[in-house]
């Protein structure tokens, strides 16, 4: 066999054939583990035959073997009829699951097909059902006769082409945007090649035609085929490119073999080919697993960096969120209540809270200097071993503290942390307290001797009627003036717990007034001052606890006298102030001195010159007096000068006025 | 003559009574600054009852300035108060006190019981002077 290079048809099948064999090794050595890859592999594997027995064709010089070679051609262009059909219907299946018409069509096109085949095989053996006969070689005939089984065959031809077309371009339109780009072009570039090889029919019913627009048909196929691939990304450059190079060596090879004179001098091409190709699949082979190495490892990577991607997102998020607690943690701690300070065992200031800067009055930042920066914290914690102990400061501020100690492990080593609270108040609270019930006690004590000494001279057997009369008297008097004294200690007590229950009733204040000044003129005259006192007729009711309103005003009155000096005045009057009462004591007593008039309606506080006068009170009375007005809705106010006198004004509002309403259960603020 | 400082008319009431049944010649006064105007007389008492809790200056104010006085720094001095702390018993003895007595711990005729044996006398004696 020979071929002529000069015949442009012959060279352009040859050219056509042997590069649609080598994108049929590439569809499937890079493919063939992908079912569409795979499918459209095999159809090119059958486009293989029509167009090698194409060319083959024009080889021999006998027509008859020429004719041969042009059925099996033929056959070979039914089969790429049924493995596109059967390729076009796996790629929608690809997509979403097929309709029945579709997977019935294909069927039907496919079982046709192969009917097809069948006939055409039989023109192998002399029929001319398909393929007729040849009217001269191959040289000067394009084509054989059509047979009356070909037009059949065209229109077979059509429908499968449609079919196709319907299948891809029915996918392609319902994918998005980059896959319908490709579904489109390989849609269109399948139809329109097959229409163009169709053409090739033409010759058959002695129409001429072009080579030229079936030529076309296989860069269209390439097109078709560089998209089907690369759609399933099985186009990787390196193995291509080895593969290319391959393919060009076997190319190249294959067509020195076809360009021997002979058979035997194409022998030792022949054997360099099978060297080569054997090579060849080495090479291919090799460079593959590379590629896909480092494909592996590409893929390994980029899953890597999502993964540090997400790490970073997660550990930053982590780290926010810790350092907002740990933000939240220390501004809890620098606004504690209580003062903090942490050190390390050589006393070196680690950290100290705002409290505790305010405490010991610390202006700059002491943290990192030695504890001696901060003399009073020193002094504070310095001869004490215990875990809890007091310590007084006396600067910036005289205080009393409480420490509590405890070892705390630091970054910088063994170190202390030191909880201080200030306990000034508490202490100065627990002093009251003690030094009232001190007093209290003491005042009990004088009643409780007199009514001791009262009973001691009653034993006397020789005292007179007269006189034993008078020291019963006397002794009762003592035991009025103790149950006055225990009185007030209750009522403080239940202050203090805020468990004082008032029950108000509208009242004429005056009913109220009235049975103590009887009582307390006597005081006054025993004390020698002078008692006055007036209740106005125009009063208007006042809801009013009786019990409690009694204890103020005779608080208020007893104070007067008790802080006026023999041969002073005191004045009690009660009259009609808008819609309500007002309560006033006038006395020109010793008074009361400006800085201790802040602290006058205070708990357990007993002016100096009232002390010194009489050391009687409790210092409670006139906190409870304050009690007393406001859970009336009322006040208590007064105005003095040291030397001068008091005037103490009680204002009660009307039992009609809005407004503030008494509270029948109230807690004195302490 | 007992010169007896206390401010409270009924406890004064009932111990002079008991004192001046026993025979014995009370000048009560109820402030300190009495008690020291009494003591700037001629006639010295042979003992003085004095009381802490006063109006105005107190007890051991009062001590103070007898001390610092000559003429009354040799009076025998017997405390009545219902001050008992350690602080108050301390602070009479340092002023030199003959004895500090919490009233309610004893009865009027205890107290006079008391008083005789601070002037050597036997209890229903007659006044010295």
């Amino acid at each position: 066999m020979h071929i002529d290079p000069g015949n442009v048809q012959e060279l352009g099948i040859a050219i056509a054939s042997f590069l649609t064999t080598l994108i049929t090794c590439f569809l499937l050595f890079n493919g063939y583990r992908e079912r569409v890859a795979r499918s459209f592999g095999i159809a090119f594997l059958t486009l293989c035959l029509w167009s090698w027995f194409g060319f083959f064709y024009y080889l021999p010089s006998s027509p008859d073997i020429s004719r041969e070679f042009r059925v099996v051609s033929i056959i070979g262009e039914i089969l790429f009829m049924i493995f596109s059909a059967r390729f076009a219907s796996i790629y929608l299946s690809d997509f979403r699951p097929l309709k029945r018409f579709e997977k019935i069509l294909t069927s039907v096109i496919m079982w046709i097909g192969g009917g097809f085949v069948a006939l055409t095989a039989f023109d192998l053996f002399g029929t001319r059902i398909v393929v007729g006969g040849m009217a001269g070689p191959a040289s000067t005939t394009l084509a054989p006769h059509a047979g009356p089984g070909l037009t059949a065959l065209i229109i077979y031809y059509a429908c499968t082409i449609m079919l196709i077309g319907y299948e891809v371009l029915t996918r392609a339109f319902n994918e998005k945007k980059g896959a319908r780009r490709a579904g489109i072009i390989l849609g269109t570039s399948l139809v329109t090649s097959l229409i163009l090889a169709g053409t090739g029919f033409l010759p058959w019913y002695g129409l001429e035609s072009l080579t030229i627009p079936r030529t076309l048909a296989l860069p269209l196929f390439g097109v078709a085929a560089f998209y089907a691939i690369s759609n399933y990304q099985l186009f990787k450059l390196q193995v291509a490119a080895a593969e290319g190079f391959v393919f060009a060596i076997w190319g190249f090879m294959f067509f020195r073999i076809l360009f021997n004179k002979n058979i035997a001098d194409a022998v030792p091409d022949i054997g360099l080919f099978v060297a080569l190709v054997i090579l060849g699949l080495f090479l291919i082979r090799s460079v593959e697993k590379e590629v896909r190495t480092r494909l592996r490892l590409q893929e390994v990577s980029e899953d890597l960096k999502i993964l540090n991607g997400t790490l970073e997102t997660k550990v930053a998020q982590r780290t926010e969120s810790l350092r907002r607690a740990s933000e939240h943690i220390a501004s809890v701690v620098e606004y504690l209540p209580v003062g903090l300070v942490e050190m390390t065992q050589a006393g070196v200031v680690v950290r100290i809270n705002k409290t505790a800067e305010g405490i010991f009055g610390v202006s700059e930042n002491v943290v990192g200097k030695i504890i001696d920066s901060v003399p009073e914290l020193k002094e504070a914690l310095a001869g004490h071993q215990e875990s809890v102990f007091d310590a007084a400061i006396l600067k910036p501020r005289k205080r009393d503290l409480q420490v509590m100690r405890a070892p705390l492990t630091l970054e910088e080593g063994k170190g202390m942390v030191a909880i201080i609270r200030d306990v000034t108040e508490e202490r100065a609270l627990d002093r009251s307290k003690s030094e009232f019930v001190s007093t209290a006690a003491h005042q009990l004590r004088t009643p409780l001797t007199a009514i001791k000494w009262v009973f001691s001279a009653l034993s006397n057997t020789k005292l007179s009627k007269k006189e034993q009369q008078l020291n019963v008297q006397q002794g009762i008097a003592g035991a009025s003036n103790m149950e006055h004294i225990v009185e007030d200690l209750l009522l403080t007590a239940r202050t203090s717990e805020g468990v004082l229950k008032y029950q108000f009733e509208p009242t004429n204040v005056g009913d109220v007034l009235s049975p103590i000044i009887a009582d307390l003129a006597h005081f006054a005259e025993r004390k020698r001052v002078h008692f006055t006192s007036s209740i106005a007729t125009d009063l208007p009711m006042v809801n009013v606890d009786r019990r409690m309103l009694t204890f103020a005003l005779q608080n208020l009155i007893d104070n007067a006298i008790k802080y006026t000096r023999p041969d002073g005045k005191v004045d009690a009057a009660l009259t009609r102030e808008g819609s309500g009462v007002a309560f006033r004591v006038v006395d020109n007593g010793i008074g009361i001195s400006s800085e201790e008039q802040q602290h006058i309606f205070s708990k357990f506080f007993r002016g100096k010159e009232a002390t010194t006068l009489s050391t009687d009170g409790s210092g409670l009375g006139l906190f409870i007096v304050k009690s007393i007005a406001e859970a009336h809705g009322g006040s208590v106010s007064f105005v003095s000068q040291v030397g001068a006198g008091t005037t103490f004004t009680l204002l009660l509002i009307g039992a009609g006025e809005k407004g503030t309403t008494p509270s029948q259960s109230s807690s004195p603020k302490v | 003559m007992i010169l007896m400082v206390e401010d409270d008319p009924l406890l004064s009431s009932l111990l002079a009574q008991k004192l001046v049944a026993d025979l014995l010649r009370v000048v009560h006064v109820q402030s300190g600054e009495e008690a020291l105007e009494v003591l700037k007389r001629d006639e010295k008492p042979d003992l003085i009852l004095l009381d802490i809790r006063l109006p105005g200056i107190d007890g051991f104010t009062v001590l103070e300035k007898m001390r610092a006085d000559a003429s009354m720094t040799k009076i025998p001095v017997i405390v009545l108060s219902n001050f008992g702390e350690a602080s108050d018993l301390e602070r009479s003895k340092q002023l030199g006190v003959l004895k500090h007595i919490v009233k309610i711990s004893l009865t009027p005729e205890e107290i006079t019981g008391v008083v005789r044996d601070a002037l050597g006398q036997k209890p229903g004696a007659a006044p010295a002077k």
